[in-house]
C-alpha cells in the first residue's frame, strides 16, 4: 500500500465515522486532520524510502478515527439540550396549546397554534444538534403537530337527513371508514414517531464519557 | 485509570489556552507540543475538536496564514475571554493542587 492510499484510507474511515456531525463541523474536522497529516509528512523528511513506517506512526498517534469523531460529537454536544427538548415539545403539542388558549377566548386559536408551532420550527432550525435532513423532516411531517388531527377530528360530523322523496341532503363532511381510520392513525402516529426520532438524534452521543469536557460557563 | 483520563481531559482545554498565552500557534504545532508532554494526550486527533470548541466558545480566534513550506495554516490566538478563563483556572488549580498535596502528604506521614 502506498502512503497516499494509507492516508486516503484513514481519511475515508474518519469521514464515515463522522457522518452524524453537522456538515460545517465535519468539514472543518476533515480539513484539520488532513492538514495535520500533510504537515507531519512534510516534516517527516523525504517521501519514498521508509515513508510508510513513519506515516503509520503519524496515523497511530492521531488515533482511531472513531475516537476523533466521538470527541467531535462530544465537543458539540455539551450540556443536555433545553433548546432541543423545547423545540420538540412545541412542534408536537404547541399547536394544541394554541388551540386550547384560543378556545378559552384569548383570540384566534388557529393563529395562536400557528405562532406556537412556528416558534418550535425556528428553534428546530436554530439548533446545531440536528442535521439538515432532520430539520426538513421535522418541518414537513409536522404542520401543526398533533393539532392537525385534532382539528380534523373536531369538525362537525356528517349529518344526513332524508327529505321528501328520494333526495338526501348532508351537512358536514365524512371520510369512508376504510380511509378515515388509517388516516387518523397516520396523522397521530407520524408526529409522535418524528418526535421520538428527533429526540434520539438530538441526544448527545456518548454523553457519559464526553471526550472534551464543557468549560465552566463564565 | 479512567479517572486519570477524565482528569486529564478536564484540564486539557486550559493547557491549550496556556500554550497560546504568549504566542499564536497553528494546529499541528499545538498538537505536537501537547503530544510530547508525557501522558497529556492519548490520541492527537482528538485535540482538533477541542480547538474547534474553544473557538465556538470565543476563547480563541483563528486566522489562515500562508506557510513557506506547504498549504496555508490555521493559526489559533487566545482572546480576552480566553485569558480570563485561563486566569480563573490557574487560581483554582493552584489552590486545588496545594489542598490535595497537603492531604496526600498528611496521609503519608508516619
Amino acid at each position: 500500500m502506498t502512503d497516499d492510499e494509507l492516508v486516503a484510507g484513514y481519511l475515508r474511515r474518519l469521514k464515515r465515522a463522522s457522518r452524524t456531525l453537522p456538515r460545517p463541523v465535519r468539514r472543518e474536522l476533515m480539513q484539520e486532520i488532513a492538514g495535520h497529516i500533510a504537515e507531519a509528512r512534510a516534516a517527516g523528511g523525504e517521501p519514498g524510502g521508509d515513508g510508510s513506517a513513519a506515516l503509520r506512526t503519524v496515523l497511530e498517534q492521531l488515533g482511531d478515527p472513531r475516537d476523533i469523531a466521538r470527541a467531535a460529537a462530544g465537543a458539540r454536544a455539551g450540556r443536555p439540550g433545553g433548546l432541543e427538548i423545547t423545540a420538540v415539545v412545541l412542534l408536537l403539542v404547541g399547536g394544541l396549546l394554541g388551540l386550547a388558549v384560543g378556545n378559552l377566548g384569548f383570540g384566534a386559536g388557529l393563529v395562536g397554534a400557528i405562532a406556537v408551532w412556528l416558534t418550535g420550527a425556528v428553534m428546530l432550525w436554530a439548533s446545531p444538534r440536528w442535521r439538515l435532513s432532520d430539520k426538513i423532516l421535522g418541518s414537513l411531517v409536522w404542520p401543526g403537530g398533533l393539532a392537525l388531527p385534532f382539528l380534523l377530528a373536531s369538525q362537525p360530523a356528517q349529518v344526513c337527513s332524508s327529505g321528501s322523496g328520494a333526495t338526501t341532503s348532508c351537512t358536514g363532511w365524512a371520510l369512508p371508514l376504510w380511509l378515515g381510520i388509517p388516516l387518523a392513525v397516520v396523522l397521530v402516529a407520524a408526529p409522535l414517531v418524528v418526535a421520538i426520532w428527533l429526540v434520539h438524534r438530538a441526544r448527545p452521543r456518548d454523553q457519559r464519557d464526553p471526550a472534551v469536557p464543557e468549560l465552566a460557563a463564565r | 485509570m479512567n479517572q486519570v483520563a477524565q482528569m486529564r481531559r478536564g484540564v486539557l482545554p486550559y493547557c491549550v489556552l496556556a500554550m497560546l498565552r504568549h504566542t499564536e500557534r497553528y494546529g499541528f504545532e499545538l498538537v505536537r507540543a501537547l503530544g510530547s508532554v508525557d501522558g497529556m494526550v492519548t490520541g492527537e486527533g482528538t485535540i482538533y475538536p477541542l480547538l474547534a470548541r474553544l473557538r465556538r466558545q470565543g476563547l480563541v480566534v483563528t486566522s489562515w496564514q500562508e506557510s513557506a513550506s506547504g498549504p496555508p495554516r490555521r493559526y489559533y490566538r487566545i482572546t480576552a475571554a480566553g485569558r480570563a478563563a485561563l486566569g480563573d483556572f490557574m487560581q483554582a488549580w493552584a489552590q486545588l493542587r496545594d489542598s490535595v498535596d497537603e492531604l496526600l502528604d498528611a496521609e503519608e506521614a508516619p
